[in-house]
């Protein structure tokens, strides 16, 4: 089990008004990612929690890709992976910032 | 980007229990009992060098069923086999 944050700098704030979501599941090759507006505006934030461990430089790059992708302003994300490609990884926190911008 | 994603359907299979609990009760009607942000996790996992789940695979809380106010918990069975949550949320 391999534990560590990354920060980044987001252009704007996240769209939407929900203060959470919660999307995946941690299973093999699948994580969940629990999202919270709880930052400030600018700022974003992931918690990784994974299985696999030896791998820290290439979750660096998905999620600052990720980040400058979606610009998720305000959003923290926690992670619990067990053992995602990296495109699932992707899709996942895309997902949850779609769920994030969602209506009620 | 959003466009791109909004192809999901319902599906019973593909379904995490978060999502079963949400397509069975009245429209945002549910409030879930210790919820994924409250990180209430089992302290066990760790020890074997496991990594959790923020619910520990399972959704406990109340809405509404046709009008009729129910209490409901769905398991997750892909954490897990569904086998954690189970043991420790279900007894509280």
């Amino acid at each position: 089990m391999e534990q560590f944050q990354v920060h980044g700098a987001a252009k704007s704030r996240a769209g939407g008004h929900r203060r959470q979501a919660i999307t995946g599941v941690n299973a093999s090759g699948n994580l969940e990612v629990l999202v919270e507006r709880v930052l400030p505006d600018h700022e974003c934030q992931v918690d990784v929690t994974t299985a696999v461990t030896g791998f820290r430089e290439i979750w660096e790059a998905v999620i600052q890709e990720f980040f400058a992708r979606s610009s998720p302003g305000g959003l923290r994300f926690s992670i619990n992976d067990g053992g995602a490609r990296p495109d699932t990884v992707t899709l996942r926190l895309m997902q949850s910032v779609q769920l994030m911008e969602d209506e009620a | 980007m959003s466009n791109l994603l909004q192809t999901y359907e319902a599906d019973w299979y593909e379904a995490s229990a978060r999502e079963r609990v949400a397509g069975l009760l009245d429209a945002n009607s549910f409030v879930e009992f210790l919820g994924p942000e409250q990180r209430a996790m089992s302290p066990h996992l760790a020890q074997f060098d496991l990594t959790g789940a923020f619910d520990d695979g399972i959704v406990v809380g109340r809405g509404r069923l046709d009008g009729q106010e129910v209490f409901v918990a769905a398991q997750e069975g892909r954490f897990l086999g569904g086998a954690l949550g189970m043991s420790r949320r279900l007894l509280k």
